[in-house]
Parts: C-alpha cells; structure tokens; sequence
C-alpha cells in the first residue's frame, strides 16, 4: 500500500509543503494556511456541487415522506425514491463525494506533519528518504515547528486550537444543515450540529495541532466559500445561535424583522439553513402571525 | 437523509482513529553502549539507562527508577540519542526531556543534573576539565563535570544535534545553522575569522583526521575542512544526506549516506577508493567501525556488513540480518563490536567468526543470532557460497560460532 501510497500521495504533499514554507518566509503554520486555502480552491466544484445536491435532497423530502406514506414494500419504496431523484437529477451520493475527497488529505497531511514537524530525530531521518533531490527543499530542513503558541508536530493542549476547531466546525456545520420540517429529522440535524464540532475539538486533543489548524482554516475557508455563494443575508450571526424564546414585549417588533425574510422563503434557490430552519420550527407561530396579518 | 451526516460522523471518526490519530511522532532514542570499569552502559529502553556487568550480563543498576527531579517532577528521559561518556567513575548523557545527567557508574545514583533548555540529541564529551554538550535550544554548554555547573556557553544560530569534537584546546561543533565552528575549550571564544557555511543542515559529529575535519551535510555532501583556517578542502556529494559520523583510517575516509551506501574516499582529496560503494539498501545513520581489520557497517532496517576495507567487498557470505532497527553508533571493544537497537537490544558482533549475538540482559532465556560467515573460510575474504541466516531466524538452540 505505502509502495503506491507514498510516492503518490504522500512524498508530493511534504514537497509541497516544504515549497510553500521556503515561500512563506520559513513559516509552516502559513504553509499549512495557504495549502488548505488551495486544497479547497481546488474542491470547490465538489463542495458547491455537495451544497446544491444538499439543498435539492431537501426539496424532495415532502415527495418522499408522501411515498414512504404511501408504499408500504421497501424495494417498491425505493424505486420510487430513486425515481424521484433521477427526475430531479439528484446523486444522493453527491454530498459524500467533496468528504471522501477530503480523506486521503487529512490521512496524507498526519502523516506529512508527524514526518515534517515530528520533531524527533527519527522522524527527519524519514523525512531524508522523501524528499526530491532539489537543494531549494533540502535546505529547508530542520523544519521550524513553531506556529504562534502552537507545536505544529504535537497537540495543542491549551484547548485555545481546540476552541477554534470546535467553533469553526459549529459555524460550518450549521451552514450546511438542510432546513427540514420534520421534527425527527430536526433533532437529529440539531445532533449533529453539536457532535460533529465537539469530535473534531476531542480530536484536536489528540493529533498534531498542524492537522487542526487545517480543520480549522478549512472550515473557515468553507464559511466565507458559502458567504460568497449564497449571499449576506443568508450568513448573518443570528444563522449560529438557537434563537432565544422571544419575550412578550419583543414578539411585535421580530414579526416585522421576520416580515421580508419571509419573502427570500419563496425563492427556491436562495437557502437560509439556520434562519429558514428555526423559522419553519416555529411553523405554527408563524401562520398565526400570517393570519393575523 | 440523516443517515448521511451519521455516516459521515462515523467515516471520520473510523479514518482518523485507523490512521492512528491518537497518537504523534514520539522520540524513541538510539543511544549506542559504552564501556567502562568492566560496565556496560546501555539505552535499555526509550526511558531509561541501564548498567550491565560486562562478564556476568547481570543488570547492576537502571536509571531512572522512581526518582524525581530537583523540582519535584518526575524523570521521563523521552529518549536518548548520544551514546554515553564515561569518566572519572561517572556516567554523563543528555536526554530529550532538555536535562543533562551525571550517574555513579558503580551505583547508578544520581550525582547531578542540569537543564539545557532543549532536547539533546548528540552525545556529552569530557576533556580538559570540561563538559561539552549541544542542545536544541541552539547552544553548546561546557558544563563542570564534577558538579554541573556552567563555564560558558556558545550560541549556535540553530539546534545542535551533533555531538562536538575537542582536540588541542578546541572545540568543533556542527550545528542545524548550516555551520561548523571551531571554539575555545577555555572560554567559547570561535578561534577561525568565520564558521564553515556548508549549503545544508549539519549533524553528522566531526572527526579529525590529517588536519582536516570531517562532516556530513543535510545539502548531501561530505565536507573536509581546514581545522586551522576552516577553509573547506573538499566535498563529495552523496544521493541523499550525511549523518553517520565518518571515520577515518589511515588515508580513506568511510562514510556511510542516508542513501544507504557506504562510501570510502581518500582523505586527501575526496575521490572514491572502492570501484562502487557498498550498497546497504537502507539508510546508514550508525557510523562505520573498524574491528581488527574488518571494517563494520549498518543499515537502518537491521542489516550489518562485513567488509574489506580495501576492496568494499563483503567478508562474511551475506549481511546478518538483524531485523532491528539500528541508528546508533557502534562501540568497539578488541575484537567485537557492540551494537545497539532501538528497543534495547545489544549485539554482541564479533566480525572474524562471523557472529552476532543478542545478549539476554532482562531476560533468563538467551536466543542468539545465527553465524554468517562459512565455517573454515577467511574473514578478510569474501566467502563464496552466500548462506543465508538472520537472527529473525535463528533458532533459540543456535550458538555462537567458536
């Protein structure tokens, strides 16, 4: 495996790696920045497509509730929903596909990072039988395994990383929930808001810190892709916080802020996760508020 | 659809605990034995130092066992990279944890310890009253060895990993700065107008020979260099790195590359001896030995060689395969040679019977590594038929050749 798995995948990542810290000022917490800002440059046609199929799997829900309904035969039950998915044009692998990119990254970058910043006098000793015979590389060597507080070889015990981590991931993770109006699947997706960030922090315990600040940049590199993309008034704060019940006094004034965000509702292609999910939450309130009006 | 997230949830937590997330680059050591007063000073495990009987093989005392330092926290020695020095009836080493220790060698008690502020890799040298140690915080100590305490202090523009050299009042150091310097034992004052730049990181511990130091690069060449001016003589470049310490005998220096080989070169100008050098197909970071007249060398992976020093031929029918990882720099008593493993274990070489033999230090059984040169045949010349054998192999009712 490592026969193929080296000279492909691993050896070019530590080059590449050791180029962009002889760029960057002798810095490998930059390189590792920089690496992570073009790794998800070169995936974003993967990620967008993941954010699209997302959305489009959302929209059909309603019609595949109906025939779960409907069917009571599983193999029948999932004709029907492939139907409905290739009607549609929709890979309901299509979401997995910019994670499974993502794998062999992360699994290349630990091993880069334990041979590059390792630190031990073993792992340079490695890290000779890896390198292209270019002096420009060569030269770089030791490495500087300093980035800011941070060991880049070791983990960042401070928990300073492992807040980063946990919150960059949180915010990512928000954006990319499917609103849905099923409340099971609500409670799953609220789940899943909180355990994704808090693995990748308990990781982030436990793996070189120069592998969380990739966790990390890369969610934020996700964060801005997705401002780009769907807009301002799609990522605004109040999409990162369960929305506090709202006191008597202040019910009158959110129904008027609520009121033209109402309006980017019926626009098909316009998501708002966090926001669009809490207000179909509410989904009762708000067809009292609408009848009222 | 939410089965989707809970898989991914599940796939990454499997990936990363398969690709061994848990844990990170730990330094093992590769601290070769040294001898004095009948013992055997050995890196017995990552974290500890032990004292053999050199005779009996019995254990007389390990360090570090329960104590603590002198600010109360516990001894976890991380590792030890240089071999042992052993004077004055004291053992002198510096660990990875950043301290450097002294030992009674006849009790193992702790005489003193002193902080370096970084790892230490290379090895601690006593001559003319002093204590010479680098650290990896970049300098280079001359420590009091009866006490510990600092004389001076030299700062080295990167790590120093490389154990210095002193000869005539003058201490060589290499450093990870690319540079080699020449001090004054007395005080650190550099003694040349400015250091020897080579192109790549050094850590190879220079040798002295003919006036002329020799060094190995990370830049992948082998440097000679002036020791009065500190002008380079010559260079040879290798297919990968230098960090196996030379050595130098009569007027051929051996030097073995992380590229696996083993190079013989004269000393006079760096031209090559051997019509091609000996390939041991893994990287050589344990310098070359010379036992009687057959010269040693290993390889990472476990293989060791016999060779003819001026031929580069083999001796013994085929390396002996150690199947150990070996880093550390052999130590040669008469006619055999120590070899160290990482993980503790000690062979005992003894070139011209062609044996290695593990010694059972922790342990009441003793298998031993197979014999590998042809019963009967010449050491100093190659055998014909090659005999395959490893230790791996070796059966625990195998003996050492007599």
């Amino acid at each position: 495996m490592s026969a193929v798995w080296d000279p492909i995948f691993l050896n070019p990542l530590i080059n590449a790696l050791i180029i962009l810290n002889n760029i960057l000022f002798s810095d490998f917490g930059l390189a590792i920045i920089v690496f992570t800002v073009l790794m998800r440059l070169a995936t974003m046609p993967l990620t967008l497509r993941q954010i699209h199929s997302t959305r489009a799997l959302s929209t059909l829900q309603p019609k595949i509730q109906e025939i779960q309904k409907k069917h009571k035969d599983p193999k029948r039950r999932q004709e029907e929903t492939m139907k409905i998915y290739r009607e549609a044009g929709v890979n309901p692998l299509g979401c997995l596909l910019p994670m499974l990119v993502q794998f062999p990254i992360w699994i290349a970058l630990y091993s880069a990072l334990r041979i590059t910043v390792g630190g031990t006098p073993e792992s340079v000793v490695s890290l000779s039988q890896r390198l292209y015979p270019w002096g420009f590389i060569e030269s770089a060597v030791p490495l500087e395994n300093r980035f800011l507080w941070m060991d880049l070889g070791q983990p960042d015990r401070s928990l300073i990383l492992a807040f980063f981590v946990f919150a960059s991931t949180y915010v990512q993770q928000k954006l990319s929930t499917v609103p849905t109006t099923d409340p099971q699947a609500q409670a799953r997706n609220q789940m899943m808001n909180w355990m994704m960030p808090m693995m990748f922090a308990w990781f982030t315990l436990g793996v070189p810190s120069g592998l969380a600040v990739y966790w990390a940049v890369s969610n934020i590199a996700a964060v801005i892709m997705y401002y780009f993309v769907y807009g301002p008034k799609n990522v605004g704060w109040r999409t990162f916080f369960p929305a506090p019940a709202p006191a008597p006094a202040a019910k009158r004034r959110d129904r008027r802020e609520a009121a033209p965000e109402e309006e980017n509702d019926e626009e098909p292609s316009a998501p708002a996760p966090a926001k669009t999910s809490k207000r179909l939450s509410d989904g009762r309130r708000r067809g009292k508020r609408k009848n009222r009006r | 659809m939410w089965r989707l997230p809970l898989l991914l949830a599940a796939l990454t937590a499997i990936l990363l605990l398969t690709t061994g997330c848990v844990s990170v680059a730990q330094p093992s050591g590769w601290a070769g034995p040294s001898l004095g007063d009948g013992r055997l000073v050995i890196h017995s495990q990552r974290d500890k130092l032990a004292a053999v009987d050199i005779e009996s093989l019995q254990v007389v005392w390990e360090f570090p066992t329960g104590q603590k330092h002198g600010d109360g926290t516990k001894f976890n020695l991380q590792g030890i990279y240089g071999n042992p020095a052993i004077a004055n009836g004291a053992v002198y080493f510096g660990a990875y944890d950043g301290w450097v220790y002294a030992l009674d060698l006849a009790s193992g008690q702790l005489k003193w310890e002193v902080n370096v502020g970084g790892h230490v890799i290379g090895g601690v040298v006593l001559a003319g009253g002093y204590a010479y140690v680098g650290s990896s915080n970049n300098d280079l100590y001359a420590l009091d060895p009866a006490t510990g305490a600092q004389r001076w202090r030299f700062s080295a523009g990167d790590d120093i990993w490389a154990t210095p050299l002193v000869d005539a009042g003058v201490v060589y150091v290499a450093s990870m700065d690319k540079n080699l310097y020449a001090l004054d034992a007395a005080d650190g004052s550099q003694r040349w107008p400015k250091a020897f730049a080579a192109d790549g990181a050094l850590a190879s511990a220079p040798v002295l020979a003919d006036g002329a130091l020799l060094v190995g690069g990370f830049d992948r060449r082998l440097y000679a260099v002036d020791a009065a001016s500190g002008e380079e003589r010559w260079s040879f470049k290798a297919d990968n790195w230098f960090w196996a310490q030379p050595l130098a005998i009569g007027d051929t220096v051996y030097a073995g590359s992380l590229d696996g080989n083993l190079y013989a070169l004269a000393l006079a100008d760096g031209k090559p001896r051997w019509p091609k050098p000996f390939d041991l197909e893994a990287p050589v970071r344990a310098a070359p030995v010379m036992v009687g007249d057959i010269l040693l060398v290993a390889g990472r992976q476990g293989r060791l060689a016999a060779l003819n020093p001026a031929s580069g031929e083999l001796v013994w029918a085929l390396p002996i395969e150690l199947a150990k990882t070996l880093l550390a720099d052999p130590l040669v008593e008469g006619d055999v040679a120590y070899f160290s493993a990482q993980g503790g274990d000690i062979y005992k070489v003894s070139p011209k019977e062609g044996s290695a033999v593990r010694l059972a230090l922790f342990e009441p059984a003793t298998p031993v590594a197979s014999p590998t040169l042809a019963p009967g045949t010449p050491a100093s010349t190659p055998a014909p038929s090659p005999t395959p054998s490893s230790a791996a192999e070796a059966s625990p009712t195998q003996v050492e050749t007599p």
